[in-house]
């Protein structure tokens, strides 16, 4: 009798378990599946031309620069932890987390990040001017 | 006893912090509810503090519509003052930071980046003609500007005159850089669009903001070198000296506003007409139309013969074909703003010229249909072109009853901008004058500019023991440039021959010595011409003789030349080259 | 084994004055809890930093009661720490069972994160930094990073609707749980409830609490160091020397040393030692951090 207890608790115990098991499944697949679609930014001519006409200029997350036919975009997301980095009065970005510095053309040049910062060509749409940064 | 303990005093201090606590409430009561608190239906708090009705630029820019922050940045959630003054931007406007002021996008964005082009902005012109004049590069059209002047870490001798006489003079200049005696106005697009306080205003009173420029705010800058505010109004500067009893006549001498003497002398016919710089002159040029060019005459699109004729071939298209995107929106906005006009004032108060304006006199019906993006015009509009095929959009033909396209001399009106006053605009008659055997290269101003300044003693020296402005360092540095002049004089334009072949008037505003020696160097003589329009336009034209026996019109110096017979075919090639080297 | 616990008697420290800090802790929490339901009506997720500037400025005695919540969440960090520490030094961890020791260590990190929510929830430029590094940190995490990331702070990206609903709800609820189980009590007795509510009303009238520009406003100079919330800025530090995954690794070094405080028998030394090695270099790296922004 007392055996026949025990795996009736045993079975609550397992089939238990092997709910908690499939919920956390499908926890997981659903927080997986909720992922963020890669980012496109759209910028209008306009911007992008005073950008280039001034030498480069911050559009967004973006600093836009380059030659009027082949702009270019460096993201201004530090590559250590995500934090925007800010045009440094010594010239170049400067992380305000943790003190990354990166040059003008994006090259990490001190402090914990490691990669330098994204960097991508403008493709233009129609009138506007597109990236995937 | 120690629970005792702690219990009042932290009973006690809970009391002082609901004390301090009150304090505090209390600030903050005072601090708001004076006002409300939204404008243009975002919060925005800074209008509850900035209440008082001379706070308001009104118009278009009115408070309740974009609140302060829109253009003057800061905090607009902020209560208190000081965080509500954070990155606050004192100079809306200014080019440092137009991309988040006027230029965010939604708003001028177009603008602004086209001002980054503009020769206003840039420069390049008096860029390197002076470094030309310096000998310091080989041609004065070098794509140089002023920014570069500023930014140059060992500024060479042209580079620090530039940066102590002229830098002051372009629209990235910000207020605390500049001399206020001189323009007294911001920088960017305040230089233009924002009007000047006047002296009865209250002191912190916002300026309203208008695209009717008008002529004081060129003025501000335009009535140096060239001088051609001052010339467009019939002023010439004099010395100081020349006034009490020189050789020149000087029937009514007058002070400017910043204390330069100056003579009354015949305005443009233009001017008495009561036309401003914005009736002829054209957005593209002002603002820049995205394409970056050195030097003035290359950017200025108006000529004479848009409105007077003989118009050019293309000169004239009919309304159907414009399709600039800036102008048709233009002529949107004027047509609203004719509208409220005339809902504030009702039929009755309309100025008597009013009925005639922009798309009354002739109906064009300047309504957009959006669906087409064409403009609903009558069949027969017709409009006229600048040189780079910028409509004028004040200049209309009256529907009066000519269909055709061409124009009889009555057929075309003026609508002054800043008024709206309607003028008759004359076509050039083609009688024996203007068809004189071998004028055919002249152009309109050659013959009938009245006058025009002349700087016959130019004399530019350095001082190195001296302090000057420096307008890349933002205060005094060592090293001062004087200019010098005997006097000034004036009378009818020498004129120079245009790479293109035209004949133009031209103005000796490089004849001058430059002593460089103790800013580096050595000393340079430079005869140098500039083709320039002194806006002195008469009706009536100078006569043969001030072009054919006078030595003076082909070339300044007198007396070397006898006239413009006397110019051989490698002397013309030399005018020519525009800012010529006679010698 | 929870139950075990709550019928187990207290062995002879419940009038001790460990017990008057924990007592005091939660004191503190159930200030925080109700001045966190008095924010609740003006605080929207969607608008986080202008609903605060809102009700600093412009609710009568809205800047109290923010500070009120922020000085009580800092006084249940305070003494909870405070009570941790007593607590080693008594040697009296053992009056707990061991699964209550365990979940009692875990309040620890909990409250920093409640803690660290209610910061980013400010929604200003610091705030707004925190978001993305604090999202990285948790992607290093192997295996379940990505995941554990979009639980924590929702999968919308500069969303505050998930960090705000675990603020208030999850982390709220576990901390009470844990603590009403720890302290064999359902709410706080009503000296330490009043103690906290004067302590931290005495704070919050003297002492302003500052909120920061928008993470959006046009900064114009140069860039300078933004600092974190005062109790992690050794981890701010910590992560300008060392590898992102430090930063989950190092927390979770001290639950598992915590933890095993109560295992050690002949190691207790070492493991205390060890702990207080921790702490040092958490103070290290905050100087650290502290001079970076000094210059």
């Amino acid at each position: 009798m007392s055996s026949r207890r025990d795996f009736l608790g045993e079975l609550w115990r397992w089939t238990g378990g092997a709910l908690l098991f499939a919920s956390a499944l499908i926890l997981h697949r659903v927080l997986r599946a909720a992922a963020p679609a890669p980012r496109e930014t759209t910028l209008s001519p306009e911007a992008v031309s005073r950008a280039i006409a001034e030498g480069g200029a911050e559009l967004g997350g973006l600093f836009v620069t380059g030659p009027p036919s082949a702009p270019t975009a460096l993201s201004l997301t530090c590559t250590h932890l995500g934090c925007r980095v800010r045009p440094a009065s010594s010239g170049g970005f400067a992380c305000p987390c943790h003190g990354s510095r990166f040059a003008v053309d994006g090259k990490r040049t001190f402090g914990p990040a490691r990669a330098p910062l994204a960097r991508a060509s403008l493709e233009r749409r129609g009138a506007s001017w597109v990236t995937r940064l | 006893m120690f629970r005792t303990f702690a219990l009042v005093s932290a009973a006690l201090a809970a009391l002082l912090g609901f004390l301090v606590a009150s304090g505090r409430e209390a600030d903050r009561t005072r601090g708001t509810g004076r006002g409300p608190d939204h404008a243009g239906g975002r919060t925005e708090r800074c209008v509850s503090c900035h209440v008082k009705p001379d706070e308001d630029p009104g118009g278009a820019h009115s408070r309740a519509a974009l609140g302060c922050a829109s253009c003057h940045l800061g905090n607009p959630l902020a209560f208190g003052k000081a965080r509500a003054h954070e990155g606050l931007e004192r100079e809306p406007g200014a080019l440092s930071t137009v991309a988040v002021t006027c230029g965010r996008e939604g708003c001028h964005a177009r603008e602004s980046a086209r001002v980054a082009t503009s020769p206003m902005t840039r420069a390049s012109g008096i860029v390197s003609v002076d470094r030309f004049a310096f000998g310091e590069i080989p041609s004065p059209d070098s794509t140089e500007t002023v920014a570069d002047i500023l930014a140059a870490a060992r500024p060479t001798p042209a580079e620090l005159h530039l940066r102590k006489l002229c830098a002051g003079c372009h629209l990235g200049a910000r207020r605390a850089n500049r001399d206020d005696a001189i323009h007294g106005n911001g920088s960017g697009c305040a230089a233009c669009h924002v009007a000047r306080l006047e002296k009865g205003d209250p002191p912190r009173a916002h300026p309203p903001i208008d695209a009717r420029v008008p002529n004081d705010r060129c003025f501000a800058c335009h009535s140096r070198s060239g001088r051609i505010s001052l010339t467009y109004e019939g002023l010439a500067e004099v010395e100081p000296h020349q006034i009490a009893g020189g050789p020149l006549p000087c029937p009514a001498p007058l002070k400017l506003a910043d204390g330069r003497p100056a003579c009354r002398m015949a305005p443009d016919v233009h001017q008495v007409a009561g036309m401003s710089c914005i009736d002829c002159h054209l957005h593209t040029e002002l603002m820049g139309d995205g394409t970056a060019r050195t030097h003035e005459e290359e950017q200025v699109e108006i000529t004479c013969e848009a409105c007077h004729g003989p118009v050019r071939e293309g000169g004239e298209v009919a309304w159907s074909e414009v399709k600039d995107e800036i102008s048709l929106e233009i002529q949107k906005r004027e047509r609203r703003r004719e509208e409220e006009d005339f809902l504030r004032k009702g039929s009755e108060g309309r100025a008597p010229d009013g009925a005639a304006r922009l798309g009354r006199a002739e109906p064009p019906d300047w309504t957009l249909s959006k669906k087409s993006s064409s403009h609903a015009a009558p069949p027969d509009a017709r409009v006229r072109l600048g040189r780079r095929g910028t409509p004028l959009l004040n200049l209309l033909r009256r529907s009066s009853s000519s269909l055709s396209s061409s124009s009889s001399s009555s057929d075309w009106i003026l609508v002054r901008k800043l008024d709206g006053v309607v003028l008759q605009v004359k076509q050039t008659p083609r009688d024996a004058n203007h068809a004189r055997k071998g004028h055919e290269r002249l152009s309109c101003s050659a013959c009938h500019t009245a006058w025009a300044p002349r700087c016959d003693t130019c004399h530019t020296s350095f001082d190195a023991a001296r302090t000057q402005w420096d307008f890349a360092a933002g205060k005094p540095t060592a090293g001062a440039w004087t200019e010098r002049s005997e006097g000034f004089s004036w009378g009818p334009p020498l004129l120079g021959v245009r790479a293109d072949g035209r004949i133009v008037p031209a103005a000796p505003g490089m004849i001058l010595d430059i002593e460089r020696t103790a800013a580096g160097g050595g000393k340079t003589s430079r005869r140098l011409l500039a083709p320039m329009e002194p806006h002195a336009t008469g009706k009536k034209a100078r006569t043969c003789e001030s072009c054919h026996r006078s030595p003076a019109a082909p070339e300044f110096e007198a007396g070397t030349r006898t006239g413009f017979r006397g110019l051989d075919a490698a002397e013309r090639r030399r005018v020519a080259a525009a800012r010529v080297e006679p010698r | 084994m929870g139950d075990a616990a709550l019928t187990e008697a207290p062995a002879g420290g419940a009038r001790s004055s460990s017990g008057d800090l924990g007592r005091l802790a939660f004191g503190f929490l159930a200030v925080s809890a109700l001045s966190g339901l008095a924010l609740v009506p003006f605080f929207s997720p969607a608008h986080a930093l202008e609903s605060l500037e809102r009700l600093h400025g412009g609710m009568p005695w809205g800047f109290f009661l923010r500070a009120l919540h922020a000085y009580s969440s800092f006084g249940l960090l305070v003494t909870a720490v405070a009570h941790l520490v007593q607590v080693l030094a008594r040697r009296t961890e053992r009056q707990l069972s061991a699964g209550s020791w365990w979940r009692s260590v875990l309040l620890l990190p909990l409250t920093l994160l409640a803690l660290l929510s209610g910061f980013v929830l400010r929604g200003d430029a610091a705030a707004a930094e925190a978001l993305p590094v604090g999202s990285r940190i948790a992607e290093t995490v192997p295996l379940i990073g990505p995941e554990l990331q979009r639980l924590l702070l929702g999968v919308i990206p500069g969303d505050l609707g998930a960090i705000s609903l675990h603020h208030a709800g999850t982390l709220t609820l576990l901390l009470w749980l844990i603590t009403a189980e720890h302290g064999r009590r359902l709410v706080p007795d009503a000296r330490s409830l009043v103690l906290a509510g004067l302590v931290s009303a005495s704070l919050a009238g003297t002492v302003p609490l500052p909120l920061g520009p928008p993470p959006g406003a046009f900064s114009g100079g140069a860039a300078r160091v933004l600092l974190g919330p005062w109790y992690l800025l050794g981890l701010q530090g910590a992560l300008v020397d060392l590898p992102v995954p430090s930063a989950w690794l190092a927390p979770l070094l001290l639950v598992l040393l915590l933890g095993f405080v109560r295992h050690a028998d002949r190691a207790r030394r070492l493991v205390v030692v060890l702990l207080a090695g921790w702490v040092a270099a958490y103070a290290a790296f905050t100087v650290r951090i502290l001079l970076l922004a000094r210059n």
